[in-house]
């Protein structure tokens, strides 16, 4: 037999519900490209050397508050700081406390939310009012108010863990609302109820049979949680609560704009973060919302 | 009715207790002397007299003594004394509340009248170019943060085109007036209300088209009904149920956007006083304003289950 002839292995196209997900996904072009502006903002941000080799922190007092040029493409701020350098490394102080914050208030939600709608009774009443509770602070306010009193016990150079564990102890509510509701209606589908008088602990129906039927809408919270976190973070430091100078951050570099003087003749010293801040969000919201049509059985 | 309220009042004495509660224990872990939370710091110097008030106030008793301690100081109005200044939480407080309000209520209205008939447009002209610049500066308007539409406004309209004055609520050495007023209230209200135009736009196109699709609407066309009845009556009076617990729901963070907002045009409200407390580290002051707010939104949830009840016959027949 002529070897041209070789096997070819069949073409098999994935049908798996993540594969289908992702070829809807793709249809929505503005989510591909907030795809690409997250990766480009993660890459500057957490390869920032590569990218710049000026020091974000060293002030250069022959070059204050210079407009942008081939060198300061951003331009300079008034200690003679370089505006780009500072976007870039205060991009990864953004990013990094919305990835945390968001892994911990998916964590807690989850697990609340999963414990909530299995047991019902008690325990589901507990977590239901404390998520009330929680959702009656208006969500700046209870964080302003709680990071000075974590800061306190924390040392100085640990309060940016601080920020990210108030931040994401605070906002789990919705997601453990959202896994409560699917849980209720989950833990009596056949499967589960089949698992059961197969001789599955509780723990296992929860965690294995349960738990991924709520992975989408989990994913999608987790997406819109990163945007609304970064948000947060940025606000704080605003306030002048969050990320202390030196360090850049989005929201502090932003802050110096409330000196009228750098609002009015620095432009470039709060344009290029807030510019990163708002591309960020919005790429990180069409995500979220294509995400959503994906996984979202109703829309197919 | 009366008992479907009677049931929303009493499933929200729980939550007030657990506000009070949290609100409670960010003061026992917040640095600083706890008398300052009880009495006027400027009559306590004398330290066997302090050690006297310290025991009347049971700061010597276990948590939930001084719990239970706390909250009757509260519920007879007594939020501590301002670390700085020595003057009551409550009065100052109270005095700030009407420059908030009439920001938020401003913004509240602005958000109404642009959101709503803005979103009925965008679902009824749905995927038209309209409806795409639309949803495209929803998107916008929900992921720009509201100190950054701040700065930006005041740069372009107050710096710049020297339109608005750049802060406070009056001219100063002018008289006061309703339009010197306005003019100080136009640009951080209309900031305020910005991501929340955009927010009810999108609910109420939301609303809108789940509606639409519906059978009812359908036979009120069938029956030969003009289009601005089907959409303004049919249609519409359906969507309002979930705009409403949208509106009512949105007073949180409308109340996180009058911090920001109040803070950039230096408006003298509660957001204001809040961000005085947080830089000075004024816990007595932080955490009164802390209370208050969580409690205002509690009432205004209450409120909106209510409304949501009297508009929606379900539940009215219930």
């Amino acid at each position: 037999m002529p070897s041209t002839l070789a096997v070819r292995p069949p073409i098999t196209r994935s049908n798996s519900p993540g594969a289908r997900a992702w070829v809807r996904f793709r249809k929505s072009k503005l989510a591909v490209v907030g795809l690409v502006v997250v990766a480009i903002m993660s890459l500057l941000a957490f390869a920032a050397p590569v990218f710049t080799s000026i020091d974000p922190l060293k002030n250069d007092l022959l070059n204050r508050a210079k407009p942008p040029t081939a060198e300061h493409i951003f331009g300079t701020d008034r200690t003679g700081r370089d505006v780009f350098s500072r976007t870039i490394y205060g991009g990864r102080i953004s990013l990094l406390v919305g990835l945390v914050a968001v892994t911990l208030s998916v964590s807690i939600g989850t697990v609340l939310g999963l414990l909530s709608g299995f047991y019902g009774g008690l325990i589901d009443n507990i977590v239901m009012r404390l998520t009330d509770v929680i959702m009656s602070f208006p969500p700046i306010i209870i964080i302003m108010a709680a990071v000075p009193i974590v800061a306190n016990l924390l040392p100085s150079e640990a309060t940016i863990y601080g920020i990210m564990a108030v931040i994401g102890l605070l906002t789990w509510p919705q997601l453990a609302r959202l896994i409560r509701g699917q849980t209720l209606v989950l833990r009596n589908a056949d499967y589960v109820v089949a698992a059961e008088s197969l001789g599955a602990s509780k723990a296992r129906r929860m965690f294995v049979h349960i738990l991924p039927q709520t992975l989408a809408s989990l994913l999608v919270f987790a997406t819109f949680g990163i945007a609304n976190a970064i948000l947060l973070e940025a606000g704080l430091s605003f306030l002048g609560q969050g990320v202390q100078p030196p360090t850049p951050s989005w929201g502090n570099m932003v802050e110096t704009a409330r000196s009228l003087d750098i609002l009015e003749n620095l432009p470039w010293a709060w344009f290029a973060p807030g510019i990163f801040i708002v591309l960020t969000v919005v790429s990180i919201n069409f995500i979220g919302d294509a995400l959503r049509d994906a996984v979202d059985p109703k829309s197919r | 009715m009366i008992q479907y309220i009677l049931r929303r009042v009493l499933i929200n004495i729980p939550v007030l207790i657990g506000i009070t509660l949290a609100v409670f224990v960010l003061i026992s872990l917040a640095p600083g002397d706890p008398m300052s939370a009880y009495i006027n710091p400027e009559f306590g110097t004398d330290p066997a007299m302090l050690a006297q008030l310290r025991a009347k106030f049971g700061l010597d008793q276990p948590l939930p003594v001084r719990y239970a301690n706390w909250l009757g100081e509260v519920l007879q109005g007594n939020l501590g004394y301002r670390t700085k200044t020595f003057d009551p939480v409550l009065k100052l407080v109270v005095e700030r509340i009407p420059a908030t309000l009439m920001l938020m209520t401003t913004a509240l209205g602005i958000g109404i009248i642009l959101g709503v008939p803005l979103g009925i447009y965008s679902a009824i002209k749905k995927y038209s170019f309209v409806d795409t610049l639309m949803t495209g500066g929803v998107f916008l308007g929900v992921s720009t943060p509201a100190f950054l539409i701040g700065l930006g406004s005041l740069f372009v309209f107050s710096l710049g085109l020297r339109l608005f004055p750049a802060g406070g609520m009056h001219t100063l050495g002018q008289e006061e007036s309703v339009i010197d007023t306005i003019h100080h209230l136009a640009l951080p209200a209309l900031i305020l209300s910005a991501n929340y135009v955009a927010s009810l736009l999108r609910y109420t196109r939301a609303a809108m088209l789940d509606v639409i699709s519906e059978q009812y609407v359908t036979t009120a066309r069938a029956k030969g009904l003009s289009e601005r009845a089907v959409i303004l009556k049919h249609a519409l009076s359906n969507a309002m149920i979930p705009i409403v617990t949208v509106i009512g729901f949105s007073i949180p963070n409308l109340l996180a956007g009058a911090v920001f907002t109040e803070t950039i045009f230096a408006w003298p409200g509660m957001g204001s006083l809040f961000i005085d407390g947080v830089n000075s580290r004024d816990f007595p002051l932080m955490m009164g304003v802390t209370l208050i707010t969580a409690t205002a939104v509690l009432v205004f949830n209450l409120l909106t289950d209510i409304v949501y009840a009297l508009i929606n016959p379900k539940i009215r027949y219930a």
